[in-house]
Formats: C-alpha cells, structure tokens, sequence
C-alpha cells in the first residue's frame, strides 16, 4: 500500500508537471520567439528592436465574418509571419504567404482558402483536424475549389481542376444519377449539392477511385479514369458547398426554389462546342454527342469500353428508332433491370443519337463459331460462357450459364435458335438474327452445345402442355392464381412477384421478376404453362405441378394472375385486380 | 545483549524504508497540490477570447492621406492622420462606455452628452477622462498596425 501510494504520487507530481510544461513551453510559443528574435536581429532601429524584445508570445487570430458563419482562425499563433515580406525564404511555420491582390488576412483569415480547424494552436489538430474533422487541409492544388465559392463566374480560369472535373462529371454521365442542384438532377446516387461540405476529399477521391471503397454495395460502376482525371473531379466535387458563402441567405434560397427542368440544357453538358453541333446533320450529331453525353462511361463502341453496358456496335441490327427512343426517355420500359439511368436530355438529342447508332457499318463478323462466340457472346456470358462476363453483374436478369447442361440439354435446340435470333425480350439478351441470319445462328447453337456446355443433360419424360390457357381470364381466376401465388410461389418470387422473395439471395440463377412486362408479353402461354408444370430444369424452379399438386386449371388461374400483374388479361377485369397485400398472406391466416 | 541489537537493527531498517516511502508520498502529494494551486492562479484567465483581436493591421500609410479621420466600427477605434503623423483614439466614451460619433470639431457621445475636441479631451459632458490613444507602429509588410492594449499618452503620433 505504501509503496503504491507512494508511486502514484510521483506519478500524479509528473502529470502535473507536463501540464505546466505543456502550457509554459508549448510549440507556438517557441515559434513566436523564434520569429521575435529573428526579426529582431533584421530590425530597422533600435525602437523596433526593443519593441520585439519586449513581446510577449499570445495567441493571434482573425475573426472572419463575411462569408457565411463566423470563423476564428488562428493559424497566425505559428504562422505569424505570413504578411511579413522579409521571410519569403524561412523555414515553416515561419514562411510569408504570397500576397494575393484584394485578400487581407484580417478579412478572409485562413481556413476560408485551406481549410483545416482554425481554433486548434496545436499543429496536428489545426492541420489534420483529428478523425472527425470534416475539413482537413487542403493539398495546395485543391485550394481552388474553395477560390470557386466566390468567384462563381463559369469556366473561371483560375480554376482549370474544377473546369476539368465539371467536364468529367458530364462525359463519365455522373449527372445522369447524382443531382447537384443547378446542375443536374439525377435521383438514382445520393445528392452531391453539399458534398464538399459534408464529406472530407480523401473520402469523394477514395469513393471515386473505388465506388465500394466504403460502401461494399455499391452500384455505382467504377470508372476508368488516371489519377490526374481522379483528382480533377475530387475537387469539382469538393467546389460543390451548396452554394456560395459569398451571397445572401435569402437569394441562395431563391436559387434553390428553381423548378427541376424536364432536361438539361445541350449547352450545358457539351460546353462552348454546342452550337457547332447544333449545326450537323442527325447522324453527325450524334457521333459528336456520344462521347459528350457520357455513353462510353459504361457502354463500348470502337475502341471505348466502360465496362458496364451492351457492345453498341450492332445496334443498327438489333434495333428500330422506336425502340431507341423509348429505351433513351426510359431504359426500364424496354428492359426492367437495367441499370442505365433515364437520359434528362432533350429529344432531339435522343434522335440524333438514335440516327448516329443506326447508321452505322457493324464490325466484320469472324467466319468460325468459336471467334463469334468470342467476339458476340463473351462481353456477357463470359469466355467460357459461364454467365460472368465482364458487364455480367450489372445485367438483370443475369446472362444465362451456357455450360449447364441440365438448363441447355432440356431446351429445344429450336428453342435456343430462336432465343439467339430473337433475343429474349424484357432483358439485355439481344436480338442477333440479323448479324448472323438462320444459318449462322444454327451453327454458333450447335458450338454452343458441344463446345460450351460440359457433360449430358437429364432424360425427359414426356410432356402434356396445352397449348392455351384452359381457364378463361376472369377476375375470379386471377383471385384463386394469387391465392396459390402467395402460398407456394412468394418464397422466391417474393410477395410482389418481383424474383426478390426472401429466398432469392441464394438462388442463382435469380428467380424471375413476374412484372418484367415486355418477358412476360414476349413468350408464348406453353412456355409460362411447361415451366410451371414440369419446372426449370437447371433452375431452382421446381415442377409445380407435381410438388404442389397444381393441375392445369390451377395453373392457369396462377397464369391469368401473373398476366393480370402486366396489364395482359381483359383491361376491365384487370382493373379490378387489387395489389397483392404485403402483410398478411391469404390462406396463412388462423 | 545480542538480542535486543538485532532488534533494534530490525526496527531501524524498517522505519528507514517506512521514512522513504513517506517522504516520497509527501513529496509528491504536496508538490502536486502546490502545482494544482499555482495552476489555478496562472491559468485562470483564458489565453484568448472570441472577441476582436487588440492587435490588427489597417493598411498602408498612404491610404490614409492628410486630415482623415477614420472611424472603424468594429475595433471602435478612430484612424487619425495629421501633419504630425497618425495614431488611433479611442471610439468608446469613458462616462459608460457607448461608441462615440466623429464630429467636425471631435467627437460626441449621443448617449448623455459628452463632447472632446479633435485629440480627445474632454469639452463637456459627464465623461471622466479623455479619451484613450493607442501604441501605433509600422509592422515588417509597410501597413500600420494598432494595438489597443497598450495606451500611449495623448499626442504621440506615429510618424510616417
């Protein structure tokens, strides 16, 4: 016990002691000694010498009140020789700042241009700002992006990062997702208006460098950009405070109030070149408009490549003007999961990129079926045709395993044909009859079902499919088809019938999205009847009708339902479908 | 006789170490406590507060040509530029502290009254004392810096 007292009594003496230490001797005041006895050696006279000599170190700082809330900056405690003119070759804390025209210290402080935390004396917390500190200092090249809050003018020349990265956040089709009020008002990323305020940079150039960096479920696609291109952007973003400090509450929040354009102004994406373009037939504007408008940041064409969308190349094969301006004004009409935001650009755009796509030469198709499916197949379904092609994950429904042979030896080959030649409607499969016609889609099957797929399907047994619904659509046939749904479909299909069920996450291939409307428009009544009745084999889809007992007229009632969920069965009585409940389960109750 | 040695030699080493450790505890314990004393007298008044620094630099001498007379709202203090040289009075009345109007003849306090002539001294009115001048000098990048912490006697100009 002595001895413990006797211990923590030293130890409470020392402790005190490196308080007294601390705030006797701290850095700052060594600083302002140092600079007193300096400046005291370069001194005019002996007024001013003995002036310096009788100064005592004390706490500098500089109260900024005009623009916006109240700062109190007190870099000068160390810093305290930035306006004096004779330190321009001094060793830091003690170097003069370069004298900007117009930028009294007195008035704009410090933290205003270099953020950091002005109240902190202590080097560390005024620099870094401790973890939390949403502001550390600013690397020297990013200081502009604070410059821009006041100098709002467009294109301001003194800031090149931020003119660079706005370009950027326009051609990586950054706008399409995020909104930056004023700028853009895309809703499928979070806002960025305030994000230089609210996030620190080395988080936005992180986030950028890796969307899942900090968020592993992330969707947004990473973009291929060098480290220069990384930082102009960072600092476009860090520019974006939500508004500037430099006008008046009041007509900050007249700006806000602006009404969200239906699209955004040409000009304001493409930049000065607008009006040339304006100026060129369709086709011509399109070509200049492609790499404008952000396409290559996920789609390929020539020698670009995002890496997250389709192969434009074939489109003029592939696709008609009508289905290209429905997918531009909305992507998911066409193709419910796809990833690609809706376009908040004006139609002529659309059309004049529409013409540009259709009016080009496809690239040469190779002879052999093993370099088409290279050069065709392999973006999605992969090179060994396992459906994890580089663009795979950000495709839904996902491309399908072509080396399963329970999925591809149960298909017709016709089947497939037609898959190939036709696309598969309602997904990102595409139509390729005109590239490769009859024969050739033949053929690129055929390798596909000795080449691909690896080992020997199941045997079938006979199946008895009719050929159309035997119950006729009615309301109470799409009553008793949500009864069965949600007793023994929902588990995967989910409650909504969107392949989101609570057993989906395991399932892979996914479960169908019964609301993909164009699918469900573009296949025939026995395909819905065979896969429900005998299941999908390959799948995770079981043999309904065996499994659950259902017979052919409850298959059909369950069909009429999912009809019913796109719009398919007679409008009148369709109307009258009520939305599945998302509480409680009919036929669960007690 | 061997006996009672032995223990007294035991008592003795005993209360040695028993002395130290006392000591030490003591020591420490009251060297803190002078220290935590002495911390309170030292460290009782904040280093700085959020108010207006009482050192500022208002610019060059040539943006203050002859005759002005400036007053700065926010320092509370009036920029004087004679053929003398310049200094920097006070703008806060010494009655009850109001901030004082420039007038052509000096300054006027609108709270009660008080009048002073152009140097500050008192004309009339219930103010007490004249009005305060403040240490001017010439800081390193050619502005003039004021500090309103040290007064100066009335009509010590900076020359310039």
């Amino acid at each position: 016990m002595r001895v413990a007292l006797a211990v923590i009594s030293v130890i409470v003496l020392a402790l005190h002691g490196v308080v007294f230490e601390n705030q006797l001797h701290a850095r700052w005041q060594e600083h302002q000694s140092e600079y007193f006895a300096q400046a005291g050696k370069i001194a005019p006279n002996e007024a001013v010498r003995a002036a310096l000599a009788s100064r005592k170190p004390a706490i500098e700082q500089v109260i900024v009140r005009s623009f916006g809330a109240e700062r109190v900056d007190r870099c000068t405690t160390c810093h305290i020789a930035v306006d004096d003119p004779r330190f321009s070759e001094a060793n830091q804390p003690l170097r003069t700042h370069p004298a900007i025209p117009g930028h009294k210290f007195e008035t704009f402080g410090c933290t205003l241009c270099h953020d950091g935390q002005g109240r902190a004396v202590q080097a560390k917390l005024a620099h870094e700002g401790g973890e939390d500190w949403p502001w550390p200092m600013l690397p020297k090249a990013m200081i502009e992006a604070n410059c821009v809050q006041c100098h709002t003018e467009p294109e301001w020349s003194h800031a090149p990062h931020v003119n660079a990265g706005r370009r950027l956040f326009f051609e990586r089709a950054c706008y399409t997702c995020h909104t930056i009020a004023g700028l853009s008002y895309g809703s499928i990323g979070p806002e960025l208006t305030e994000v230089g305020r609210k996030r620190r940079f080395d988080y936005v150039l992180a986030k950028i460098e890796n969307p899942r960096a900090s968020n592993p479920t992330s969707t947004m696609p990473r973009q291929d950009l060098t480290a220069e291109q990384r930082m102009d952007l960072a600092i476009f973003l860090k520019a974006q405070q939500g508004g500037s400090i430099s006008r008046a509450p009041l007509a900050q929040f007249v700006a806000g109030q602006q009404q969200r354009p239906e699209w955004l102004p040409v000009e304001r994406i493409v930049g000065p070149d607008a009006e040339r373009i304006r100026l060129l037939a369709p086709a011509a504007q399109g070509e200049a408009l492609v790499p404008k408008v952000g396409c290559f940041s996920c789609h390929k064409l020539d020698g670009h490549d995002g890496g997250v969308g389709p192969d434009l190349a074939y489109t003029n094969s592939q696709r008609d003007q009508a289905w290209l301006m429905r997918h531009f004004e909305d992507p998911k009409s066409v193709v419910p999961g796809s990833v690609m935001p809706p376009y908040p650009l004006p139609r002529e755009v659309f059309e004049a990129l529409s013409a540009y796509l259709l009016g080009r030469t496809p690239p040469a198709l190779p002879a052999g079926p093993a370099e088409q499916f290279a050069q065709l197949c392999s973006r999605c379904h992969g090179t060994a045709g396992k459906g994890d092609g580089v663009i795979a994950k950000y495709l839904d429904p996902q491309p399908r395993d072509l080396s399963k042979a329970a999925f591809m030896k149960t298909k017709t080959r016709d089947r497939l044909v037609a898959s190939l030649m036709n696309g598969v409607p309602g997904t990102s499969m595409a139509p390729w009859g005109h590239v490769l016609g009859q024969q050739g889609a033949e053929r690129l099957v055929d390798y596909v079902l000795t080449e691909v797929v690896k080992g020997a399907g199941p045997k079938l047994a006979h199946r008895e499919i009719p050929g159309h619904n035997p119950v006729p659509y009615s309301a109470a046939s799409v009553a008793r088809g949500q009864a069965t749904f949600l007793n023994r479909c929902w588990g995967c299909h989910g409650k909504k019938a969107d392949g989101h069920g609570p057993n989906a996450e395991d399932i892979v291939p996914r479960p169908r999205n019964l609301r993909n409307g164009p699918f469900v428009r573009g296949v025939a009544y026995s395909r819905l009847h065979e896969s429900i009745k005998y299941g999908v084999q390959g799948t995770a889809m079981p043999a309904a009708g065996f499994d659950f007992a259902l017979d052919d007229a409850a298959i059909g009632d369950l069909i009429n339902f999912i009809y019913s969920l796109n719009g398919l069965g007679e409008s009148a009585s369709a109307a009258k479908v009520a939305a599945i409940p998302s509480t409680s389960i009919p036929g669960n109750e007690r | 006789m061997t006996v009672p040695t032995q223990r007294t030699q035991d008592r003795e080493s005993t209360v040695t170490r028993r002395r130290v450790l006392a000591l030490t505890s003591l020591f420490g314990l009251m060297g803190a406590s002078v220290l935590a004393g002495l911390s309170n007298l030292l460290f009782f008044k904040p280093r700085v507060t959020y108010g207006e620094p009482s050192r500022f630099r208002v610019g060059t001498p040539e943006s203050f040509p002859l005759g002005t007379r400036l007053p700065l709202a926010r320092q509370r203090v009036t920029v004087v530029r004679t053929e003398s040289g310049m200094a920097a009075i006070s703008n806060t009345c010494t009655h009850l502290g109001c901030v004082i109007a420039t007038t052509e003849a000096g300054f006027a306090c609108p709270c009660h009254g008080s009048r002073f002539d152009a140097d500050g001294v008192v004309l009339g009115g219930p103010a007490p004392r004249p009005l305060p001048w403040f240490k001017l000098e010439l800081s390193p990048n050619g502005e003039v810096e004021i500090d309103t912490s040290t007064p100066v006697p009335t009509g010590t100009y900076l020359q310039v």
